[in-house]
């Protein structure tokens, strides 16, 4: 997806320009790139240090987590003890797996509905003609714009009418019809040629012979992307858990991660950082196997 | 047919989301308890009122708009950097790309629960580094002066990967011969990205300024989990002031009309955004 230019080499975009009409040689282009990798050391350094330091800091106990830091020395990064004893910890006195699974069973309640309804509804707005089908579709896709903050409130008044306060279903439930995936999924199905389906409907294919066969198979990378799209929303989202489930048992990872600032009388640190590594790091290296449709479907996202 | 596959979904756009918008309008109406909720009374617009008479409410709402103005300021042009830089084939632009977004993919709750401790004013990481370059060690999160400042530099930092990803798509679609035949006119790297690439990058800006601002007008988890709004009152902003309303003192009616105010201010600033920014060429 970079540019990629096996021709001529890029064009410098900062430091030593040649002067106008004499060619640059090889020396003044490498020269010209040093500003840039400086700019992408600092860059990398101050995105990744964080992470770095969450991660290893990890296996420190609570006391040693501060006790390096000043002056600045290897030990303030490496684990002068390493130790287990905070993932021991989390998983064992404050079953942390069962936020965890908590966590996979909302995201996969979000994923699967989000991915039902928006194909369905997508289906009926890329191939079926009725009026009034452009209204709906406006309807739906004005929904996108009501800012969530703004609903929480009477949205947990609908989930209480409803006797869903502290239940599974209400994690995941509100977000299962998500007009984010109906856009992107009628996209997707309006690239398929109409011939295609068009030819299986005279050969007897009934409408969801034609959904299940044709579109579904034929748009699987979009798919992808919106299951990837809706499992990060879920697994990161913290205000909703926190206001709706009232169940300990049954909340989601982040909120016990910010739980570990404020559980005991005393913040209970190497559990915090070992909470927040085991939830960030697998999100992270499934995130950069699958970098390719996640940067699409941020993208298309730009309405979120 | 059409109306069986659409059902689940406008069923649940309905119950999940217009019904609560319905509501919230509403409620912004009523002083309303949810602990009592029989007992709403009409008030009119007294809460809309009460809130422009509310000195914190105030404070919040300048703050919200201090967030957002910041929040572009910063990462609308770092983001421009960051893009140009990776836009370039040089070895190791991935792994830039690979940290930039991996802030973006992180939770923000584990985010602002970091930076919290890197912020820490006696021992924490940022003092550190500071104190190897020979400056004294800063509060922080726990000065008046600086609490806004330290949570806006977590929000840019957390928040710069989307407006890099979008500014990289569009760069990625400028075709290089323009670039080139600039160069070749003896246009420098300045003149080139003021009157080559950011007219042509001008949607994609517009863009990441939209997403930008709306991001900024809902911090909520970085002042929830770092400050509570404090010292002093120094972060709150309009969305922590609504939940506090809701969840804090349970009292409904104000909390919906902060959320109309909030959603008229957006409205009001997205519409300046897209007049000021408007494209008059389609390239």
């Amino acid at each position: 997806m970079m540019q990629n230019s096996s021709l001529a080499p890029p064009p410098a975009t900062a430091g030593a320009a040649p002067l106008p009409g004499q060619r640059p040689t090889w020396l003044d282009r490498s020269l010209a790139d040093v500003p840039s990798y400086v700019a992408m050391v600092a860059v990398a350094f101050i995105f990744l240090t964080p992470f770095i330091w969450m991660f290893l800091t990890s296996f420190k106990p609570t006391v040693d987590v501060f006790r390096y830091t000043t002056p600045l020395s290897v030990w303030t990064f490496i684990p002068p003890a390493p130790t287990l004893e905070n993932y021991v910890s989390i998983f064992t006195t404050w079953s942390f797996h069962r936020d965890l699974l908590n966590t996979l069973i909302a995201a996969g309640g979000q994923v699967t509905g989000a991915l039902l309804t928006s194909t369905l509804a997508a289906f009926v707005f890329s191939r079926m003609r009725f009026p009034g089908r452009d209204v709906l579709f406006a309807f739906t896709m004005l929904t996108a714009f009501v800012p969530f903050d703004v609903v929480v409130v009477p949205l947990y008044i609908v989930m209480r009418s409803l006797g869903l306060v502290s239940s599974y279903w209400a994690l995941f439930l509100p977000f299962s019809f998500s007009p984010f995936g109906i856009f992107l999924m009628r996209q997707s199905f309006l690239e398929i040629p109409r011939e295609l389906d068009e030819a299986a409907t005279i050969e007897g294919a009934s409408l969801v012979q034609v959904f299940w066969h044709i579109i579904l198979p034929n748009t699987r990378p979009a798919l992808v992307t919106l299951a990837l799209i809706q499992f990060m929303w879920s697994w990161n989202s913290y205000l909703w858990p926190l206001v709706i489930m009232q169940d300990p048992n049954k909340q989601v990872v982040q909120v016990t991660i910010a739980k570990f600032r404020t559980i005991a009388n005393f913040p209970l640190f190497g559990e915090l950082f070992a909470a927040a590594t085991a939830a960030t790091i697998p999100l992270l290296i499934l995130f950069f196997l699958l970098q390719r449709y996640y940067v699409r479907g941020m993208l298309v996202s730009g309405m979120k | 047919m059409a109306t069986l596959f659409l059902f689940p979904t406008f069923v649940g756009l309905i119950v999940f989301h217009w019904l609560p918008l319905a509501a919230a309008v509403q409620n912004s109406l009523l002083r309303f308890s949810p602990l009592n909720p029989s007992a709403a009374t009409f008030v009119g617009l007294s809460n809309y009122a009460n809130l422009l008479e509310n000195e914190r409410f105030i404070r919040a709402t300048v703050n919200s708009l201090i967030y957002i103005g910041g929040k572009l300021a910063l990462q609308i042009p770092l983001g421009l950097g960051i893009a140009l830089l990776l836009n370039r084939s040089l070895p190791g632009t991935r792994i830039v790309r690979g940290a930039v977004f991996a802030a973006l993919v992180a939770s923000e709750a584990v985010v602002a629960l970091i930076w919290n401790i890197l912020y820490t004013p006696d021992n924490g990481l940022f003092n550190a580094f500071l104190g190897a370059v020979g400056i004294p060690g800063q509060p922080f999160l726990t000065s008046v002066a600086q609490a806004l400042p330290s949570v806006l530099v977590m929000i840019v930092w957390k928040d710069i990967g989307f407006t890099t990803l979008i500014l990289l798509a569009g760069l990625q679609t400028i075709p290089h011969e323009y670039q080139e035949a600039a160069e070749i006119d003896g246009a420098g790297a300045w003149a080139r990205l003021v009157h080559i690439t950011l007219p042509l990058l001008r949607r994609m800006l517009l863009l990441a300024t939209f997403m930008a601002t709306i991001s900024g007008s809902r911090i909520f988890i970085p002042i929830a989990l770092m400050t509570d709004g404090g010292p002093e009152d120094a972060t709150i902003n309009a969305v922590y002031f609504m939940y506090e309303q809701a969840f804090k003192f349970q009292r409904m009616g104000d909390a919906s009309a902060v959320a109309m105010l909030v959603i008229l201010l957006l409205v009001a600033i997205t519409l300046v955004q897209a007049r000021l920014l408007r494209t008059d060429h389609e390239y």
